[in-house]
């Protein structure tokens, strides 16, 4: 039997039952599961990243999961009282009485607090590491460290309510969140998006992924000391976000859907002409520096093999091979003559490469969309149902999920690429010596605030 | 090798817009002289993430990119609250982060200065109050400050900081 990649698995409650709803890339797979004493078998002997997906079903909604190897609740649910499930039906509450609280504390670790890996963004204790003599044994990330139940939060509002929220859930990553979310909306209104607006749209997409991937750059050079590559990431990353800001009005592409009629992308032209100009020129002065290169090799591993197995999705998948990318199968996209890149390594270096790929092959899509002309268009009234919708975002494959009962949310669920890719974190650290640590995590495009929801 | 570089990079006439202008001179010449007065040339600054988009830390970052570059004017990032001169809290304050931001705040050292950054922070984004939000932050801690924007863009946090460390 063909091996299927496994995209999600979540719960929803029904009035008699709930439904697990398993999302693989060739089908879906719905399964009802009774309300009294609920239990789910484990698919994660055949597919090891469903153990997040189920930990966080049986947070969500006490129901068992059974033969997992893993069945630790989520940090979320350690303040919570006994037998409170957050995304049943029947749970409204606004507060928790603190007397209710469990009294249990956040697990007691044994191993190093790393300090700040990412300064200036994460809480140090959201990773624990475990180490010896200055080889890593152990890592492990804690999702969902900063929750804040935004799944819940949007249930029963109209469609059109939620979307300022779900834009919010990642910075980075909001026209991809904003993308997928319209995309719903138009299969629920029945409508087809105008194809010069789809244009638009592909264009912002791919601005918002040059900006990332430049950030992510300037990042993985901030951790080898590569003071000059930080320096000339950095200074791009601003222009970037400058330029964003003329065309949209703000400087993360906040609320691009809602831009009506013509939009003057023009005044992007100069930007892409010299950004594409100064990355061939930064390109070639880097090849003659092996000093540069070597500090990447052999950090971070990733196989092609464990790339399937935990299903990782974007650059990380592509650097180990997998010819994974939404865009593909995307016909305007090929219509503006995309490539997917891919490198072979599976490894920092090719992680770096990549992006440096990827960036070009953006900017060559959005200077073919330039001088387009965007027609007005109007989403009409929203019909009950279930819908899905996939994104390539800058960090891979983002699926969202919405159900609309009475035209509002029933039940809204989204699967961030960080979901599956920090699961293969600890296993790609793994022997790696402490100092690349920060290099390998920058490595990997992860966004917490998407992850933790 | 790297003079020739960086020659390259302030060269460039497309990159004109990401040089200083005027208002940025002006707010870089002032923080540094303020900071020189009230906290010895070094302002050291702890971020924490409180549930945030991560917009709000890539703006305070870009404080630290070669335009803006704020270590000039005597603004060093910290890692270790006890070091710490201001905290500055970002993000909607969530219920889980919530303990372990007021164990830092208690570490914090007297006087403890401590700034609420974007709109999350006083519940003014559009999220909505759950019961995994612990309210606004001013409530549960005590802010002296707010900067307001979702996010704030990098001059607006510099005028933020102006603003506050002139107020002392």
């Amino acid at each position: 039997m063909l091996f299927m990649r496994l995209i999600a698995r979540f719960a929803k409650e029904e009035k008699n039952y709930f439904e697990i709803i398993t999302v693989y890339d060739t089908e879906v797979v719905n399964e009802r599961i009774e309300k009294v004493t609920p239990t789910l078998t484990s698919i994660a002997l055949k597919y090891p990243s469903a153990v997040w997906f189920e930990r966080k079903i049986s947070d969500d909604f006490g129901i068992e999961i059974i033969e997992s190897s893993d069945n630790q609740n989520f940090p979320k649910h350690h303040y919570f009282p006994k037998n409170t499930y957050p995304m049943r039906k029947i749970f409204s509450k606004l507060d928790i009485d603190p007397k209710d609280r469990e009294d249990e504390k956040v697990t007691e670790t044994i191993g190093t607090v790393l300090g700040p890996v990412q300064p200036y963004h994460l809480e140090s204790s959201q990773f624990q590491l475990f180490d010896r003599n200055g080889q890593i044994l152990h890592f492990e990330s804690i999702p969902f460290y900063k929750y804040r139940a935004i799944e819940k939060m949007v249930e029963g509002m109209d469609i059109n309510e939620a979307k300022p929220i779900i834009e919010r859930i990642s910075g980075t990553s909001s026209i991809a969140y904003q993308l997928a979310y319209l995309e719903i909306q138009l299969q629920a209104s029945k409508r087809t998006l105008p194809t010069s607006l789809k244009i638009k749209h592909m264009f912002f997409l791919e601005f918002e992924r040059v900006i990332n991937h430049l950030s992510d750059l300037g990042e993985m050079s901030e951790s080898i000391h590569f003071k000059e590559g930080v320096s000339f990431f950095t200074k791009l990353v601003e222009y970037g976000r400058e330029i964003m800001h003329d065309l949209t009005g703000h400087r993360f592409g906040f609320s691009i859907t809602n831009m009506e009629n013509t939009v003057a992308l023009t005044s992007g032209y100069e930007f892409l002409r010299y950004l594409e100009k100064e990355l061939l020129w930064f390109e070639k002065w880097l090849k003659d520096k092996p000093s540069f290169w070597k500090k990447l090799l052999d950090k971070g591993f990733i196989s092609k093999e464990e790339t399937s197995l935990f299903g990782l999705v974007g650059l990380v998948a592509r650097s180990s091979e997998m010819e994974l990318d939404r865009r593909s199968s995307d016909k305007i996209y090929m219509d503006y003559g995309f490539v997917p890149a891919q490198e072979g390594q599976g490894e920092v270096s090719s992680r770096f490469k990549i992006r440096l790929t990827e960036i070009h092959t953006s900017l060559r899509i959005m200077r073919r969309v330039l001088d387009n002309k965007v027609l007005p268009f109007f989403l009409g009234s929203f019909l009950d149902g279930e819908y899905y919708s996939y994104i390539e975002s800058s960090a891979g494959e983002l699926m969202m999920y919405l159900k609309i009962k009475d035209e509002k949310i029933e039940r809204f669920f989204v699967r961030d690429p960080s979901f599956l890719n920090l699961q293969v974190l600890s296993r790609c650290l793994k022997g790696d010596d402490l100092e690349s640590l920060r290099l390998v995590i920058k490595s990997i495009p992860i966004s917490f605030s998407a992850n933790d929801l | 090798m790297y003079n020739l570089f960086r020659d390259k990079i302030n060269q460039n006439r497309a990159m004109k817009r990401v040089k200083p202008d005027g208002e940025l001179n002006r707010l870089q010449r002032l923080l540094k002289e303020e900071i020189k007065n009230k906290f010895a040339s070094k302002l050291k600054v702890y971020i924490i993430d409180t549930g945030s988009c991560g917009a709000c830390e890539l703006e305070f970052r870009a404080l630290f990119n070669p335009l803006y570059d704020i270590s000039r004017v005597g603004i060093e990032m910290v890692y270790d609250v006890k070091e710490a001169d201001i905290m500055l809290l970002t993000g909607l304050l969530t219920e889980n982060i919530y303990p372990i931001c007021m164990e830092h705040y208690q570490n914090l050292k007297e006087p403890k200065h401590v700034i609420s950054i974007g709109d999350c922070m006083m519940l003014h984004a559009p999220f909505k109050d759950t019961f995994a939000i612990k309210g606004q932050a001013n409530i549960h801690f005590l802010t002296q400050a707010h900067i307001r924007g979702c996010p704030p863009d990098p001059k607006a946090l510099l005028r933020g900081l102006l603003k506050y460390i002139q107020s002392l």
